[in-house]
């Protein structure tokens, strides 16, 4: 029997060769969703029929010797927060159970035009708002290295179906952190990309001068052929970059790498686990056997970036989502009997406990008598951040940090406490509220057999050095896979 | 807590969101401990420094007024929940006489 489930590279190599066919890895695919997902709950909808139509439009263009992407005919789930036009977007919360988009975000529209496959969408927090991808309508997200235990969050089904086997890959979305944690949670690649890199265009806007599109996938060679077709200007989101497109495959596997990684001194201090810490130092000393050399930096306001992010994000949250007023689209309360009455119900009604406790801080932070002393204080400690990262980057190519504290948590075991879960997001935020680009790659397991990922942080649109440091410790780690993932063959560590 | 009560209803109310007496509580609760946390920023010196909205220097985008097609109006009021003619239905927002 072939072994149909691959990665983004060796299918695309077997498709050219006409050794295996668009369809028949749709329909591998979709037999494992049908046989896996209830195991891991990362699809919230299935779309075979379009899927098996994609498929064989995709395999006509191979056929046919035309010039393809390398993503033609690979089979890829969307986080529920990327408009699929046709397909419902629900963003995991009753506001959008119903909402049927009529257009596809650009870095969706874009990887169909490339002759990808949509097998349907994925499982999040409500909103992205949340760490664990237990906020949402449809249950919690498991993570498939062990269904006790959460797949991280907000993409937490991205990150859960391309760890499980059940797509090539698939797209996130990252505001503080939405890719990297569950990527690193579930033992994949992720990569949250230089803010404006990617078209925001139809991704259901949570705070908008932080949110960014970016793959996840099972290798760094998989991500950065994702970022090729993805990245790009965009006239239709005013704040995407015009830059010339560029090949983030090159050179990925060139050793002999004259970098300089900074270690931050406030992220290895305190409050991190030790299998974590240790994990992330091999994987430093990895690159260091890649030609790296290694020192410390400091982030000295690393202290205040929880708050800094919470107050920002929450406050745009707050604007973003006062658009849902149940009339246009979305839930509407049936029984109102005048305008204010509508917007209230169907608000109180549509969102989910983590939004409104959200939308009521950001309300809060915006409000008179309080904008100055936190809103604007926030904005000001975020050019501190900025600064910070700057600062660091001139003695240093590359940073180097853990990408959550500890590894994958229990289900259950922070949501009823708001501010423990926000607390952990510490090494993550930072990166959002600078707009820097950040990689998050697998980098060993703990002592309970959890995966663990490291981050490496870049100066903006240094995506390809980011993923030449990814590959490098790919290369010498090997690549990490829970057990039930599917007929995955297993690989070994190239050298190293 | 009680300010906390009144943080919570008096933001419930600016952004529009009907809350239960349950949820009223529970949100009091948790915002009391989360702006504790926060508000520590309040206190950070961050001298002269100007407020960060974005980190790219984002500008207004020009371009010539020419029409283009847009989405599809009868797609996009497939949308919502009450259409009526081609309009959107709303509550009545003047009193009858």
């Amino acid at each position: 029997m072939k072994d149909l489930n691959l990665t983004v590279s060796d299918a695309s190599r077997l498709l050219r060769k006409g050794e295996v066919s668009s369809r028949e890895l749709t329909e591998a695919a979709l037999e494992r969703i049908q046989q896996d997902n209830g195991r891991i709950n990362a699809f919230v909808t299935v779309c075979a029929d379009i899927a098996l139509r994609q498929a064989d439009e995709a395999d006509r263009r191979l056929r046919s010797g035309e010039e393809v992407s390398p993503l033609c005919g690979i089979p890829m789930g969307i986080k529920d927060n990327l408009c699929t036009r046709g397909v419902r977007t629900t963003c995991a919360s009753r506001m959008l159970e119903n909402f049927v988009p009529p257009y596809n975000a650009t870095a969706v529209e874009r990887l169909l035009s490339a002759g990808a496959v949509l097998l349907g969408k994925l499982n999040m927090d409500e909103f992205a708002m949340g760490s664990s991808s237990e906020h949402s309508i449809f249950g919690s997200v498991r993570n498939p290295w062990d269904t006790s235990r959460v797949a991280g969050g907000s993409s937490g089904g991205s990150a859960a179906a391309v760890a499980a086997g059940l797509c090539s890959f698939s797209l996130g979305s990252d505001t503080g952190g939405s890719i990297r944690q569950p990527a690193s949670f579930c033992g994949v690649v992720g990569l949250k990309p230089t803010y404006g890199l990617v078209s925001r265009y139809g991704l259901v806007a949570f705070a908008s001068s932080l949110d960014q599109v970016g793959p996840i996938t099972r290798d760094v060679t998989d991500c950065a052929l994702v970022l090729n077709e993805i990245a790009g200007h965009d006239p239709r989101d005013s704040t995407s970059v015009g830059r010339d497109t560029e090949d983030y495959t090159s050179g990925l596997d060139r050793d002999g790498m004259k970098i300089r990684v900074g270690l931050p001194k406030e992220y290895f201090e305190t409050g991190i686990d030790e299998d974590v810490r240790n994990s992330v130092l091999k994987a430093v000393s990895m690159l260091e056997e890649a030609g790296a050399v290694s020192g410390d930096v400091s982030l000295p306001s690393t202290d205040n970036t929880i708050p800094a992010y919470y107050l920002i994000s929450s406050a745009e949250a707050s604007a973003n989502l006062a658009r849902y007023d149940g009339i246009r689209y979305g839930y509407r309360n049936p029984g109102a009997r005048d305008v204010e009455e509508l917007y209230r119900m169907s608000r109180g009604e549509g969102f989910g406990k983590e939004v409104k406790r959200r939308v009521l801080l950001g309300t809060h932070a915006l409000s008179a008598g309080y904008q100055d002393k936190l809103y604007s204080k926030a904005l000001k400690v975020r050019r501190m951040i900025a600064a910070d990262f700057a600062k660091a980057f001139e003695s240093c190519d590359v940073i180097a940090a853990p990408v959550y504290p500890t590894t994958a948590f229990r289900l259950g075991e922070k949501t009823g406490n708001p501010l423990e879960m926000y607390l952990g997001d510490i090494f993550t935020v930072g990166v959002n509220l600078a707009g820097l680009p950040a990689l998050t790659v697998p980098c060993g397991l703990d002592r309970k057999g959890l995966p663990v990922g490291i981050q490496l942080i870049g100066r903006p649109f240094s995506e390809n050095l980011l993923f030449m440091a990814g590959r490098a410790i790919e290369r010498r780690m090997g690549r990490l896979k829970p057990e039930n993932s599917g007929n995955m063959a297993s690989d070994a560590p190239a050298e190293g | 807590m009680e300010a906390d009560r009144d943080l919570v209803r008096k933001a419930a109310a600016m952004a529009m969101i009907e809350l239960t007496g349950e949820e009223e509580a529970e949100f009091a609760r948790d915002l009391g401990v989360i702006m504790d946390y926060m508000e520590r920023i309040s206190e950070m010196d961050t001298g002269d420094l100007e407020p960060m909205e974005h980190v790219l220097p984002v500008q207004n985008v020009f371009r010539d007024d020419v029409p283009e097609d847009s989405e599809n109006t009868d797609e996009l009021l497939k949308c919502a929940s009450e259409t009526k003619d081609g309009w959107y239905v709303v509550p009545s927002v003047v009193d009858t006489l």
